[in-house]
């Protein structure tokens, strides 16, 4: 059976969707056999961001009413043959969404994938809780900023009363805390939460740092995942926060301000 | 298969526990329903999260007469008007009983005799060695503890937005930034000790403060809160 994540925040706009999309890639790219869906159902991003909105023929929302089989409606990612995408509905809401049929979907996919990740919607309503509801894992995403960190603590009790393992008595979903969009400069000038603060309010394990970067527009706009673009220092950072997810133990970079020499004052970057 | 078939098996579904609740308890002295209306609306103002859908029992015993009265329904109605969940009465003689159960509620044990005093019906008197609930993990943003037989003990810290009450003391010794209510049924002696105080609304009896209202020195600091007469009183530990 396969490994279920959720990637969830609470709050919108943080890098769920971003994060979504890099995980799943990252953990393609390691031989890994993945699905990403979009439980976003009615305002879909995932298949903007994944770059295949023009292949979408049967979504999350047909396989649960049974309009469409699960092979119809995932689509084959083109630049790697181990990850796959579920598309979300555009035209229904997320009432469409079942305890029954969300678990049948992923019960049959566990079958075919070693890992599941589950894109959530922002809030607490029924869309974000049925992306919880199955999880193994939880990605909780969060700006070093006061609205999101307090949105995500309160995503975090969430997770830990609402899940089916919470309510069957098992362990609980194993949490991790991804910080996005942190800028080390805003910090220094105390605009900006950091890094310890905002552990120190959440109290979780911390997967990951991701800074703020113009490449992830630049590769939302391309409909590529973040992670492809090498030279960029999200992109790497979403690298090492796979490798941390599977186990190894790096040391989280990006976190001081650069001191730019000459060359990097004259041509940016 | 005698006593053990009220223990649950694997096979069964469902399982029969003692369940031990502590409930507020209106004690009725005489019938006056206008008066009563009144109290009730001031009681549910002071503390309503506590009320809302809260459970409550009634207690016949020291109304004058043991025969039938005809406000009972009107005070149920009264009760849930207000929000409340009327569960049973106790105290109630044998013609009182017959209306109780004419309206569905249910006849709670007869407790110690209620002393005559004109004070409020909530119980406030603890026992000498409360039990204390204890809480170890973060208290997250949104969720409610309430230790409804003494005090709250919480190692962890308790996020903005959460909400911790209790009937006795509350001790915290992680950083205290949500609410914090004691004594919430009345009893004035109850206190707050904080390690870290940085809460957005802090409350002994009903009375309260926000955070705004706290002095600046108090911020951060290792304090104790205890109500001196309807003032809060705010002490460096």
């Amino acid at each position: 059976m396969a490994r279920i994540i959720v990637v969830t925040s609470g709050k919108g706009g943080v890098g769920k969707t971003t994060t979504s999309a890099a995980f799943a890639m990252g953990l393609a790219e390691r031989g890994l056999k993945t699905v990403v869906i979009d439980f976003d159902v009615g305002l879909r991003n995932l298949d903007l961001i994944m770059g295949c909105e023009r292949r979408v023929v049967f979504d999350f929302v047909n396989v649960i009413n049974g309009d469409a089989k699960v092979g119809q409606a995932l689509i084959k990612d083109k630049r790697n043959p181990n990850l796959f995408v579920l598309p979300a509905s555009q035209t229904r809401d997320k009432d469409a969404l079942t305890v029954e049929g969300v678990g049948r979907v992923l019960q049959e996919l566990g079958k075919e994938f070693e890992y599941i990740v589950c894109d959530s919607p922002a809030g607490i309503e029924r869309g974000a809780t049925m992306a919880m509801y199955f999880a193994d894992d939880a990605i909780v995403v969060s700006n070093p900023e006061v609205s999101s960190v307090r949105d995500s603590d309160r995503m975090i009790g969430i997770l830990a009363s609402k899940s089916r393992r919470a309510e069957q008595n098992q362990e609980g979903i194993r949490e991790y805390l991804l910080v996005t969009r942190y800028s080390p400069e805003r910090v220094e000038r105390g605009e900006m939460l950091a890094l310890e603060d905002v552990q120190e309010i959440l109290s979780l394990d911390l997967i990951g740092v991701i800074p703020e970067s113009p490449s992830v527009l630049n590769s939302s706009n391309a409909g590529v995942p973040v992670i492809l673009d090498r030279d960029s220092s999200a992109g790497q950072a979403y690298s090492d926060m796979v490798s941390r997810y599977l186990g190894d133990e790096l040391p989280h970079r990006f976190l001081d301000v650069e001191k730019k020499g000459l060359f990097g004052r004259l041509f940016g970057g | 298969m005698s006593d053990q078939s009220v223990r649950a098996d694997a096979a069964v579904s469902f399982d029969m526990k003692a369940g031990q609740f502590t409930l507020p308890t209106l004690v009725l002295r005489d019938l006056d329903t206008a008066a009563l209306d009144e109290f009730l609306a001031q009681q549910v103002a002071r503390l309503p999260a506590f009320f809302n859908q809260a459970p409550v029992a009634i207690d016949l015993s020291m109304l004058p007469s043991r025969e039938q009265f005809d406000e009972l329904p009107m005070i149920v109605g009264m009760l849930r008007g207000h929000g409340m969940i009327p569960l049973g009465v106790r105290g109630a003689s044998e013609q009182q009983r017959k209306q109780a159960l004419a309206l569905e509620l249910a006849l709670m044990p007869n407790g110690r005799k209620v002393a005559v005093k004109p004070a409020q019906p909530a119980p406030h008197a603890l026992p000498k060695c409360a039990e204390a609930l204890i809480v170890d993990k973060p208290v997250r943003s949104g969720q409610r503890i309430y230790a409804d037989a003494g005090d709250l003990i919480i190692t962890a810290g308790v996020g903005s937005g959460a909400e911790v009450m209790a009937e006795g003391h509350i001790h915290a010794y992680g950083p205290l930034r949500g609410r914090a209510m004691a004594g919430v049924s009345g009893n004035i002696d109850a206190r707050i000790f904080c390690r870290e105080l940085g809460a957005e609304l802090v409350s002994i009896a009903g009375r309260y403060r926000v955070s705004e209202n706290l002095e600046t020195r108090y911020r951060g600091r290792a304090v104790q809160i205890s109500l001196n007469g309807d003032a809060l009183k705010f002490e460096m530990l």
